[in-house]
């Protein structure tokens, strides 16, 4: 018989598959069974205590064995990306964040509320979704929030002579300040898949 | 297993980050002439103190390099003991072999360069 049925060597073999057990049972099959093999080979028929010894110590610690059969994995490889890599974007909520957040300046037309109200949801999407980078939210909310300080601050200066023309600059701007920043919004999203 | 003294320590993982990257590419020099088998790829490694390492995580270093198309295996019969997996290049090994022998001696011209070459500054 070889000597891959002494007691050191199915202990080892045992705490090898331990600690492999995060490989498809397929893979740990095989380390193992080239452990054995190479355990065959190198201790011999003899199973002489300090050869079967020295062989285990040379092959080395079933947490190594486990830690490279695991970097060698195309799966953990692929896991260790997806770690990293960011979530598939989420389209959808995206593109209800910034139109929200482009149409307060129209909402404002309607009335206050409907703006406040089309503001405050839109930035609470805007900042809870991690599709922006800082700069972009603190942009964006900028623009948006600028926008009714704007209006106001250009309907209090041309309060004196308020016609046609500075009422239509003046919703312009309102208008214009919130689509720009859903622009860069949607222009900040990763091209859909 | 890990020696105790730090400086040692430091020198292990430099060697061990160095190892990661040429060590598949050692056992397929290995293979160049001929098959082998398990053991006798692990003693000839073992037998150059800088690709020393725990024989067993060559293993699944082979077994990647079997997935991998690059070497193929076959068990045979031995007369003096167990049957024993050997190894052979395949043609997809052969050509990784070369690519690499041909990008080695550039690569450690380089590093040479950066370690030998006087830069001034600090020396």
């Amino acid at each position: 018989m070889t000597g891959t049925e002494h007691p050191l060597v199915t202990d080892y073999l045992s705490t090898v598959e331990r600690e492999a057990s995060f490989l498809p049972a397929g893979r740990r099959e095989e380390l193992l069974a080239d452990l054995r093999e190479h355990l065959a080979v190198a201790v011999g028929d003899e199973q002489d205590p300090q050869a079967v010894r020295t062989a285990l110590e040379r092959l080395g610690s079933p947490a190594a064995i486990a830690a490279a059969a695991r970097a060698e994995e195309p799966e953990a490889a692929a896991a260790a990306t997806t770690a990293v890599a960011p979530k598939p974007p989420n389209r959808t909520r995206h593109t209800i964040t910034a139109v929200l957040i482009g149409v307060t300046g129209f909402a404002g037309i309607a009335g206050s509320l409907p703006s406040a109200a089309a503001l405050i949801v839109g930035l609470a999407l805007l900042w809870t979704s991690d599709a922006w980078d800082r700069d972009t939210k603190v942009l964006a909310t900028a623009l948006t929030v600028a926008t009714p300080v704007v209006v106001l601050l250009g309907a209090f200066l041309l309060s004196g002579r308020f016609g046609v023309m500075e009422l239509l600059a003046v919703l312009a701007v309102g208008i214009a300040l919130p689509a720009t920043a859903a622009v860069r919004l949607l222009r900040a999203l990763p091209k859909a898949a | 297993m890990v020696p105790g003294e730090a400086r040692s320590e430091a020198t292990g993982k430099v060697a061990s980050q160095l190892r990661k990257g040429v060590l598949e590419y050692c056992v397929l020099a290995l293979l160049r002439d001929g098959p082998r088998y398990g053991v006798e790829i692990l003693d000839e490694l073992a037998a150059v103190s800088v690709m020393t390492t725990s024989q067993g995580t060559i293993y699944p270093l082979l077994s990647r390099l079997r997935r991998d198309g690059l070497v193929d295996t076959e068990l045979r019969e031995s007369a003096t003991g167990p049957a024993r997996r050997y190894y052979t290049l395949t043609t997809p090994g052969r050509t990784a072999l070369a690519e690499f022998a041909e990008s080695w001696p550039r690569f450690r011209d380089g590093v040479d360069h950066f370690l030998t070459a006087p830069h001034g500054g600090s020396a």
